[in-house]
């Protein structure tokens, strides 16, 4: 018998439906037609080819196909069975797979390719986030944290309501100068001052993105008189609030999740473990970044408005002597060394000086 | 009595091919691909473990996976935004989520076996809600009050559930063991855990001695304004990260031996329709010295140790396992109904909890 085109024999074993024993079998291939010999003798199994599901080739394992009938015939003669399937995806994919040279550039252009891809998708995430991001969200926001922390964490202010009075003139027209200039078309913020005590938070201030912020009595108590350092402080709150900082942070939080969930997962727990602590250090360097912007901020709308704008380098140096702050490890930290962010306003106000003369 | 050894003939090279990529393939097309991955993953290593010359298979598709991760990833990010916008209400969609773990549980096990297979045979899970919430929610619950002393009932009580209400096509998996079997694995973890420690408190208390020099130093510094000796810093870091590195050294290997143990009591007392007997002989210092050398290779390789670490990690595993017969593996017919539950299964494996189906 002559061979025709697109004829040949497949050795295999063919397994009935869902069943666990099978037996010697060939597939027979004759141009688009198909015929199935079991045991030497020709079966009732027989088809066009088409109909034939050919599961995608993978290393050296047996080749997989599924009969219309939900027979299962699997053989070892694996190039046979790309001349039936060749070509199209799984076809090439499994090629690529294949281990030789050409592993060597795919390998070392993976870790630089999830690089690219953080530093191009996690902004773009965020400017996406953020144009999405309803006006009406940031007061919910601030109006549902301020339940939750005074639930939780502060109690209400004991200081005296002369002193709370001085605090929130200098504050409204902080927030006055910082809505004039701001240039902000959506998700304007409402700027409001809360007085709060608690003694895990120490001194401290804070801002929610839609215009609340809240300064604790401690940090009033540490600066009896020193109403230029209050109103640095203030004003590089504003500052997070006019740069949108904590939805920034929250939108980041969340694409970097997606994304290390999504990919990282692939390369295994271990290594997903290590992407997610690396992370972590990455959005704390994010939030430094944030801190030294709204010590900015509050320069800028001090010395506009012909204010003090030393006050932060006396906020600075008060909360080294009252509570020794670390010197090193920057980098394990949310907020930038207080020597780096006196140094900051420093060489402002050093340049200031040189235009001026 | 026949024994079947298990015997895994996957191959480092081919399978760090399949591996870059997947890996490669996720992030050109940010994540999407992951789940295809993931099969071809799935399909590799289940497609070279063989008993008796027939080998396992895994059947879930990508696009199944898929939306499953999808719906995952929009519940989570909604979650995140939860927690942003309202976080009293987050805490109560937490506690919702942490509510469906049981119905979570018995999903993703289904969908598991359902798309598992030898010989063409499909396993099954029959597990109901009731059991899967005493064995991950009341059991559990006892660890809490007694310093995790309930930890071996855990663990048996999810061997239970997990075997004994698995299926081989039609076929029923029975276990059963004392628990006295499981306290004494925990028990030497304990010890060993002790021990390590005892060692370990000797060896730094050396260390400790530069350490709180270092510390006497920076006092010192603070107080005069002058700079520390920079040399004492690095060393005091030096000091922290040893102390991270016998942590890791100590409390992950004692965890590690009881793993290797238990899952030695789990195949050992699991038999598939009254004639199978599985077998299963880790030797607990071996299995630890595979998993921590290979996490170390593949931390100080960026990962590219992962592949080799996986296939070493399986060989092990299979060479340690059989089946022991009476009479042939042949004859089993299945009894398996279509695929659901995709969406709990895709759940785990985001949260990185993963269930272990047994060989």
């Amino acid at each position: 018998m002559t061979v025709k085109d697109g004829y040949f024999l497949i050795e295999g074993r063919l397994f009935a439906p869902q069943s666990s024993t099978s037996e010697a079998a060939r597939l027979i291939v004759d141009g688009a037609d198909y015929y199935i010999d079991v045991g030497g003798a020709r079966s009732s199994l027989m088809g066009e080819v088409k109909e034939l599901k050919i599961e995608p080739p993978i290393g050296t394992s047996a080749r997989k196909i599924y009969l219309p009938g939900g027979q299962l015939f699997e053989t070892d003669e694996r190039e046979k069975v790309s001349r039936l399937k060749g070509g199209g995806f799984w076809a090439g994919l499994a090629r690529t797979e294949r281990f030789g040279w050409h592993l060597v550039p795919l390998a070392i252009a993976t870790p630089f390719l999830a690089f690219g891809l953080y530093r191009t998708l996690i902004p773009l995430f965020i400017s996406f986030a953020m144009f999405m991001t309803p006006d009406g969200m940031i007061k919910t926001i601030d109006k549902n944290t301020m339940k939750t922390i005074d639930f939780t964490v502060t109690k209400p202010s004991n200081l005296a309501s002369k002193r709370k009075v001085e605090i929130q003139t200098i504050f409204e027209s902080l927030a006055k100068n910082a809505q004039a200039q701001s240039t902000k078309t959506r998700r304007i913020p409402e700027y409001k001052l809360l007085f709060r005590s608690g003694d895990s938070i120490g001194p401290n201030a804070f801002a929610l993105p839609g215009g609340t912020i809240v300064m604790t009595d401690d940090l009033v108590y540490m600066f009896p008189k020193e109403d230029h350092v209050i109103s640095a402080v203030l004003a590089h709150e504003i500052g997070h609030v006019e740069h949108e900082h904590s939805l920034r942070q929250l939108y980041r939080a969340l694409g970097m999740a997606a994304m290390i969930g999504l990919i990282a997962g692939d390369a295994g727990p271990m290594l997903e473990d290590i992407v997610l602590e690396g992370s972590a250090l990455l959005s704390l360097t994010f939030s430094r970044k944030h801190e030294m912007q709204a010590d900015n901020f509050s320069y800028d709308i001090l010395t506009g408005t012909g204010q003090r704008a030393d006050g932060l380098i006396g906020f600075f140096e008060k909360l080294d002597e009252e509570i020794p702050m670390p010197k090193s490890g920057e980098w394990m930290m949310t907020h930038p060394l207080s020597e780096k962010r006196i140094e900051n306003i420093q060489a402002r106000i050093d340049a200031d000086k040189t235009a001026e003369n | 009595m026949q024994r079947h050894g298990v015997e895994f003939k996957g191959q480092t090279g081919e399978y760090f091919g399949i591996w870059i990529v997947n890996v490669l393939l996720s992030i050109i097309t940010l994540g999407i691909y992951g789940a295809w991955a993931k099969v071809r993953d799935k399909k590799y290593m289940y497609g070279n473990t063989f008993i008796d010359g027939h080998s396992f298979d895994y059947h879930a598709t990508g696009k199944q996976i898929f939306i499953g991760r999808l719906i995952v990833a929009v519940v989570l990010l909604g979650l995140g935004l939860l927690n942003a916008v309202n976080p009293l209400l987050y805490i109560v969609g937490i506690l919702v989520l942490f509510c469906f773990i049981p119905f979570i549980v018995i999903r993703a096990l289904r969908f598991n076996a359902r798309v598992s297979s030898y010989r063409n045979v499909r396993f099954d899970f029959v597990g109901e809600i009731g059991e899967a919430f005493v064995t991950y929610f009341l059991i559990p619950l006892g660890n809490v009050f007694t310093l995790y002393l309930c930890s071996p009932f855990v663990t048996r009580a999810s061997h239970r559930f997990t075997t004994n209400n698995a299926r081989y096509g039609d076929r029923p998996m029975r276990f059963e063991a004392d628990i006295g079997k499981y306290y004494t694995p925990f028990l030497i973890a304990i010890g060993l855990t002790i021990g390590g420690f005892i060692l370990m408190s000797v060896i730094a208390s050396g260390a400790m001695m530069g350490m709180s020099g270092a510390l006497a130093e920076m006092m010192e510094a603070a107080e005069t304004g002058t700079d520390p000796d920079p040399t004492q810093l690095g060393g005091l870091m030096g000091v922290i990260l040893a102390f991270y590195l016998a942590l890791f050294l100590v409390i992950v290997p004692a965890m590690l031996f009881y793993r290797a143990w238990v899952r030695n009591v789990h195949l050992n007392n699991t038999v598939l329709d009254e004639r199978h007997h599985l077998e299963s002989n880790v030797h607990p210092g071996r299995f630890i010295w595979i998993v921590v050398s290979n996490a170390f290779a593949s931390l100080f390789t960026l990962g590219m140790m992962i592949p080799w670490g996986r296939i070493r990690l399986a060989k092990y595993m299979a060479s340690v396992t059989a089946v022991n017969s009476e009479g042939s593996l042949d004859g089993y017919a299945s009894d398996v109904q279509e695929t659901t539950g995709v969406l709990s299964s895709e759940y785990m494996d985001l949260e990185g909890f993963d269930i272990d189906i047994g060989i």
